[in-house]
């Protein structure tokens, strides 16, 4: 099957050109650690004297929290917005090196990546923006299905919680399906971006194909989306487990729990790229996708 | 009067306001038609000329009530407008037992606050007054309408909650009585920030109800009767202050035993994963408040979980009956239904038998009850909020302060206070958080087997009866000299005169720490005639001076952990009595460390951040904190990115 086919040379294509998941990761934990070189120095400034701190080691002490918050509130809050400001600004990069990215596992090899970075950058943004614009409709409706469905939240409206949370359970499994299928047909929509001729329509070109080329590929497609998620969720789970069980009441666990939360980071940046080198072998792979825009 | 099932009981109370009732439901027209006996006995030694009744249903009957102004509208929706869902009481015929009719000597006293329009207070001009410790027999006749509910009365489609429901009767406070220097009637209009307050008695009620409606009651029934297509539940209750019922057709109940206490829990049909919950913390804080306070004298208790559309008849105390405040399988980490069972079934003892007066002190009960709130929801289940996942755990006592610390204004008001005088705020934060956490710093400063031997004597002492706030401070003053003597002063006054009598706040700072090698002296001395020069140093001597700051106004002693170079700590006591002041030790190790209050005794203190000062603090706090940030940031980064 094509599917397994892709995810075998997805592997080998995802470990062959590892350098850019390892860039990826470089630049997450440098701005990270712009955003907490900044908590550091104001947390030392105000209590670095104290012992303050020492009592959220077992745990975090809500009393310590909330002296925290009450009394630091306000550089607090300023720290809130800068990790903000650094999101933003990941995000954009991202944005940047994503069309470079794909490039690179569908064409295999790494020559001319940052001018396909620089090349794609406004389109790969385009799409994200009317991805996520559709993602934002879908909610609405949803919450608007919902408010229809059912009279109200307040006790004025509903006899028992029960009636609303069935409905909303009954609701949302159509939703996260449909969620989920909006976020294929982005991933697919990029692949197919990324080969096409520069056009102002290409990014509306490149939905329409990832919507055919999802209909007609869609047990391959679906296949894909399952073991992307099933793998998502098992580190997640795994890795909760591990990390509940630390705790960090030493410099050696703090270490420890430092190392193993940096393993997190780095598997699921190689679960993205991967998920990408998949996709872009399926529709390499696929006999009814026309890649390449010929036209 | 009868009261076959309670008439073997022994007598708790003086009980002075008895009550027999006949009560309709109708649920047709939401409303309740009684006819009802008073047997009032005088407590005092005044001759009583009228009688003080509350109607608290016509704080709901316009919106010109004193309550609904003091809400500013809070509790009036388009609804209750467009379907005019107001309520009302009305005593439509009163006689005394000599056959007196006494209806036409019926007046509403509205005098309070200057809200004229309120009809929640009414008096009655008795033909034949009541002699010194003599009694008097009332016979009225009264209607009601039931509001929609809104705050914890009403009826909501078939849901009925019946609090302050009838004409009750007000206390009236002899000389000496809650230190009052002339008897009075007290007998407050409703408020929108106070609750209630009566007088002890016996009740004997028969209600009248649709026969599938499901009845929960104060006390314990005693017979159940079919008429037509009608029961009547008779219900009889002994030494109680109040009496608080509900009918629904959908409650499930499950009934269990705690010693000789018959529990009953009264569920909707899709809540019965919550009956459990309920039980166990019902029980164990029955087992709590049995050890530490004192027994819990009554054969009943009845825990109602409202349904979702009686949700706000949820969180309330009424004697041997309360509501709780359930959801749907709400999972196991989130205590809120444990915390509120824990927080109503201590009123039992705190404003139920030690019937303080909650209109005008709040404090005495709201504050009691957290505390031991936070005592017992923190022995048994540890956290009110608990997920590893999310690295979560919320202890009781920590949330109970952070309501308080974290109140808009801490400083806002005294929490000692009626009500009603808290115009501007405060009055959750202050009358529950900062009573609460004063208590907490009481039993941090006089020790938990101290403070319990308070509890145990003001309970034992003002069991059944009407404290004030200065009879328990009193007890606090004879229990503190029993143990500690003048240690603390003459009496306890202080203490409370400092905290919840006044709006001070209480934080103390470690300044700095300063260590001076001893040096020889140096210079020109009388003795000498050639100027000393030599900067001998004595032996590994040091000077060392710790500077401590009191930045709130609150004056606590407090305790200051020294911690020196070799390890060794000493333990100083600091009276706070200066704004600052310093603690100079000379020692061959010189001081390396401070902490005040090391074993957070003063739960008071606004910020326990500021209260050490090390040469070289242990980073490892920190560095989990910036481990936590770090990871975080970059989760999220990563999830937001894939937006992309």
């Amino acid at each position: 099957m094509n599917c397994w086919k892709a995810c075998k040379e997805g592997f080998l294509l995802f470990m062959k050109h590892k350098k850019l998941w390892f860039q990826y990761y470089i630049i997450n934990i440098v701005i990270a650690f712009l955003g907490t070189f900044t908590v550091f120095t104001f947390m030392n400034s105000q209590f670095g004297n104290t012992s303050a701190l020492q009592g959220i080691l077992a745990i975090y002490d809500f009393e310590i929290v909330t002296d925290i918050l009450t009394n630091y509130g306000s550089g607090i809050s300023v720290l809130f917005h800068q990790s903000f400001l650094w999101t933003i600004i990941f995000v954009f990069i991202t944005a940047f090196l994503i069309g470079g990215i794909i490039k690179v596992y569908v064409e295999d090899h790494i020559a001319d990546y940052w001018n396909h970075c620089a090349s794609y950058f406004r389109k790969i943004l385009g799409l994200a923006l009317i991805f996520f614009l559709l993602q934002l409709g879908l909610l609405f409706l949803f919450l608007m299905l919902f408010n229809w469905l059912i009279p109200g939240i307040s006790p004025d409206d509903i006899v028992s919680e029960v009636t609303a949370l069935n409905q909303f359970k009954y609701l949302s499994i159509p939703y996260l399906m449909l969620v989920i299928l909006i976020s294929t047909i982005h991933d697919y929509s990029k692949i197919f971006l990324v080969n096409m001729k520069a056009s102002p329509a290409s990014i509306f070109k490149s939905i329409r194909k990832s919507i055919k080329f999802c209909c007609s590929e869609f047990v391959h497609v679906c296949i894909l989306i399952w073991i992307n998620l099933a793998l998502l969720i098992g580190f997640i789970v795994l890795y909760k487990i591990i990390e509940t069980g630390f705790i960090q009441d030493s410099f050696s666990m703090i270490l420890l729990a430092f190392m193993l939360g940096q393993l997190s980071i780095m598997l699921r940046i190689a679960l993205k790229f991967w998920n990408l080198a998949n996709i872009s072998r399926l529709c390499t792979l696929s006999k009814s996708s026309s890649l390449h825009d010929h036209t | 009067m009868g009261y076959s099932l309670l008439q073997g009981q022994k007598v708790l109370s003086n009980r002075v306001a008895n009550y027999d009732m006949e009560v309709y439901l109708d649920t047709d027209y939401h409303k309740t038609r009684s006819e009802t006996t008073l047997l009032w006995k005088n407590p005092s030694k005044d001759t009583i000329r009228e009688l003080q009744f509350h109607l608290y249903y016509n704080a709901f009957k316009n919106d010109q009530s004193t309550f609904m102004i003091e809400s500013n509208g809070d509790f009036v929706s388009q609804e209750m407008i467009d379907e005019c869902n107001w309520g009302w009481s009305k005593i439509t015929k009163i006689s005394d037992e000599y056959g007196n009719d006494l209806s036409s000597k019926m007046e509403y006293i509205n005098s309070e606050n200057g809200t004229e329009t309120d009809q929640t207070v009414l008096s009655v001009s008795l033909d034949q007054p009541v002699l010194p410790y003599d009694s008097i027999k009332i016979h009225y006749s009264w209607e009601a309408q039931i509001p929609k509910l809104m705050i914890r009365t009403g009826y909501n489609r078939d849901y009925y909650f019946m609090a302050q429901w009838f004409p009750k009767v007000g206390v009236y406070e002899g000389e000496g009585v809650r230190c009052s220097k002339k008897g009075k009637w007290n007998c407050h209009q409703y408020h929108r920030y106070t609750e209630y307050y009566s007088d002890f008695g016996n009740y004997r009620v028969r209600l009248n109800v649709p026969e599938d409606y499901i009845v929960g009651a104060s006390g314990s029934c005693s017979n159940i009767e079919k008429k037509g297509n009608r029961k009547i539940h008779t219900y009889e209750v002994n030494d109680v202050i109040d009496f608080t019922w509900t009918a629904y057709p959908r409650f499930e109940e499950v009934n269990t035993k705690w010693k000789n206490v018959d529990i009953r829990v009264l569920h909707h049909e899709d809540r019965s994963c919550m009956a459990e919950r309920y039980i166990e913390s019902a029980k164990f804080c029955l087992d709590f408040l049995d050890q530490h306070v004192g027994e819990y004298p009554y054969p009943t208790l009845t825990i109602v979980d409202p349904p979702y559309h009686g949700i706000r008849s949820s969180g309330m105390e009424y004697p041997t009956l309360i509501t709780g405040a359930g959801l749907y399988c709400l999972p196991q980490g989130i205590r809120t239904t444990e915390t509120i069972t824990v927080h109503e079934l201590v009123h039992q003892y705190f404003m139920q038998m030690v019937a303080t007066n909650e209109q005008e002190e709040a404090w005495l009960d709201e504050g009691f009850t957290s505390y031991y709130e936070a005592r017992i929801i923190d022995q048994y289940y540890k956290y009110i909020m608990e997920n590893d996942y999310f690295d979560l755990h919320i202890s009781n006592k920590s949330w109970r302060r952070y309501r308080y610390v974290n109140a808009e204004n801490p400083k806002v008001d005294v929490a000692a206070q009626p009500g009603w005088a808290f115009k501007h705020g405060g009055y959750s934060p202050l009358v529950y958080g900062k009573a609460a956490v004063t208590l907490s710093t009481l039993e941090g400063i006089l020790g938990m087997e101290v403070m319990d031997k308070i509890m145990q004597t003001y309970f034992e002492k003002w069991k059944f009866k009407h404290p004030c706030g200065q009879d328990f401070v009193q007890v606090v003053s004879d229990v503190t000299q029993q143990y500690y003597g003048d240690r603390y002063g003459e009496n306890m006054n202080w203490f409370f005169e400092e905290t919840v009598f006044s709006s001070n706040i209480c934080d103390y700072k470690l300044a700095t720490v300063e260590n001076r090698i001893v040096r020889s002296p140096m210079g020109y001395f009388d003795e000498n005639e050639e100027c000393l020069t030599t900067n001998r140093m004595s032996d590994q001597l040091y000077e060392s001076e710790v500077i401590l700051y009191r930045l709130g106004e609150i004056k606590l002693p407090v305790e200051v952990l020294l911690v020196f170079e070799n390890g060794e700590e000493e333990l100083y006591f600091w009276d706070g009595m200066e704004r600052s002041t310093s603690i100079k030790v000379k020692k061959t190790h010189k001081v390396i460390g401070a902490v005040i209050d090391p074993e957070h005794k003063i739960d008071l203190d606004i910020n326990h951040l500021n209260n050490s000062w090390f040469e070289t603090p242990p980073k490892t706090g920190f560095m989990k904190l910036c481990n936590t940030w770090m990871l975080w940031i970059q989760q999220t980064m990563l999830s937001v990115s894939s937006l992309i």
